[in-house]
């Protein structure tokens, strides 16, 4: 005997009110509906950004969907169905909720100038201009074009490369091409996850 | 511990949790009153068909919960719970219980066969309260007969029970590693599987959007796990955040959850018990 969805929703319907069927006041119960505060999340599954080990983890987000209201972050766990961790997480991943979400995190650039002693909020067009000109007058001073045995090399050993645990794959691409285009051959973006 | 020793103290501990929940929530407070008398006949009857069995020298595996039906173990014992019905349950229970007790044991015979072939699988369409009377009255014997039937190897995640094939009843979340591992329990057997978090259990959307998690301030360890493809839900108890709760009963109390899900437009996957 198979039923159909119209006829299984029906009856559905039936037995989920059946407790007023059977003769039970649900008077108390729409009372305590109509106070109820009820929160939306979704779960959503990712991947600790931090090592190489690549653990599941489930982020759980609040919001109703509204356009003009932003998900908010609200736990992060370990994966229960993620078959390297079953769950756990190390203090850092267990801490992945403060990396999206901490009132200490850097909204805009700043600079410790030689021989200064504290850090000073500049433009992000400053920032890049000033980065910009000394990658330029330090490729353009210290480019080995030839090494002592008169091979081309066409590297750049005075710029190193450190990418961190966070960056997404595709960033990582965009360094890589950056990077070797310049020469620069000290290169770490930890791409292990 | 012996089979009837430990089914004792499950029951005991059930009825403990409903005098409870009667105390902390006054709009399941009938209910629960109700299903304490239910959870003390059926202690008492699991332990008698569990003595009994054990008191026969070929007391064996089962291949299927479905396969184990022994009537003549169980019928005995039915007059006396339609007593109990009639003497505690509102009026329209009453009503229907005394209009069984007038039918003749072949009709007793079919009421509890056919609950036994499709309990679980359609008994939406067995109605409320054909489903009510063998429901209450066999799940005892179910839950014996899932404790000493074999557990086939499970390679993916199943949908319905896989002891029984019947639909889940309610989720629980148990603690695992730092985060709560999800399992299934059976409408119809009460055995527990292993289910994914990220899943739906009537139609296997996987698209987290899709499957949003509503949690009540007023109940924050019960969780309606929805699904806005197939618009039914499952309710989940989450034994992470109040290990004292117990699953079956915590599902029976949170009635007000059920109401608000149903003006949400979701139905419910598998009634409980009471249809609350």
């Amino acid at each position: 005997m198979q039923a159909t969805r119209r006829d299984f929703l029906k009856f559905t319907t039936i037995g989920g009110a059946a407790a007023a069927i059977f003769g039970f006041d649900l008077e108390p119960a729409y009372a305590q509906l109509r106070v109820l505060k009820i929160a939306r999340a979704n779960e959503t599954r990712s991947t600790c950004p931090y090592c190489a080990v690549g653990c599941g983890t489930i982020i759980y987000t609040i919001g109703d969907r509204a356009k003009n209201v932003t998900p908010q972050v609200v736990h992060v766990e370990g994966d229960p169905d993620h078959p390297t961790n079953r769950g756990t997480l190390c203090p850092k991943g267990a801490s992945l909720e403060q990396d999206i979400l901490n009132d200490r995190r850097l909204l805009k650039p700043q600079v410790r100038r030689p021989g200064g002693t504290d850090w000073q909020d500049i433009s992000w067009d400053q920032a890049l201009d000033e980065i910009a000109q000394k990658v330029k007058d330090t490729r353009d001073q210290t480019f080995i074009e030839k090494d002592g045995k008169g091979n081309t090399v066409n590297r750049l050993e005075t710029i190193a490369w450190t990418g961190g645990c966070t960056d997404t794959n595709e960033f990582n691409f965009l360094v890589v091409k950056t990077m070797r285009a310049l020469g620069v051959v000290h290169l770490e973006n930890q791409a292990r996850v | 511990m012996t089979f009837p020793q430990a089914a004792s103290n499950e029951y005991d501990a059930r009825i403990r949790r409903a005098e409870k929940l009667i105390a902390e929530k006054s709009s399941a407070s009938e209910l629960l009153s109700f299903y304490k008398r239910i959870a003390s006949f059926q202690k008492s009857f699991l332990v008698q068909i569990s003595e009994a069995a054990f008191e026969q020298p070929d007391a064996q595996q089962f291949a299927s919960v479905r396969a184990g039906l022994d009537l003549t173990l169980l019928l005995p014992n039915f007059r006396t719970f339609l007593s109990l019905v009639e003497q505690h349950a509102p009026n329209a229970l009453v009503t229907a219980a005394r209009g069984i007790a007038a039918l003749p044991c072949d009709s007793w015979n079919a009421l509890l066969t056919s609950y036994w072939e499709l309990g679980g699988l359609f008994d939406q369409q067995i109605g409320a309260f054909g489903q009510f009377f063998p429901r209450a009255f066999l799940e005892p014997y179910a839950a014996y007969l899932a404790g000493r039937t074999a557990v086939p190897p499970v390679l993916a995640t199943p949908r319905v029970c896989p002891l029984c094939a019947g639909r889940p009843l309610f989720g629980v979340l148990r603690r695992e590693g730092d985060g709560g591992k999800r399992c299934m329990v059976c409408s119809f057997c009460g055995y527990e599987w292993e289910f994914r978090r990220i899943l739906c259990p009537t139609c296997g959307e996987e698209e987290e959007k899709k499957l949003p998690v509503y949690v009540a301030e007023q109940f924050p360890h019960v969780r309606v796990e929805a699904c806005d493809t197939c618009k039914f839900f499952v309710r989940t108890i989450d034994l992470t955040k109040d290990g004292h709760a117990l699953p079956l009963v915590d599902d029976l109390a949170a009635i007000p959850l059920t109401l608000w899900a149903h003006e949400l437009g979701y139905s419910r996957l598998q009634p409980n018990l009471l249809g609350s």
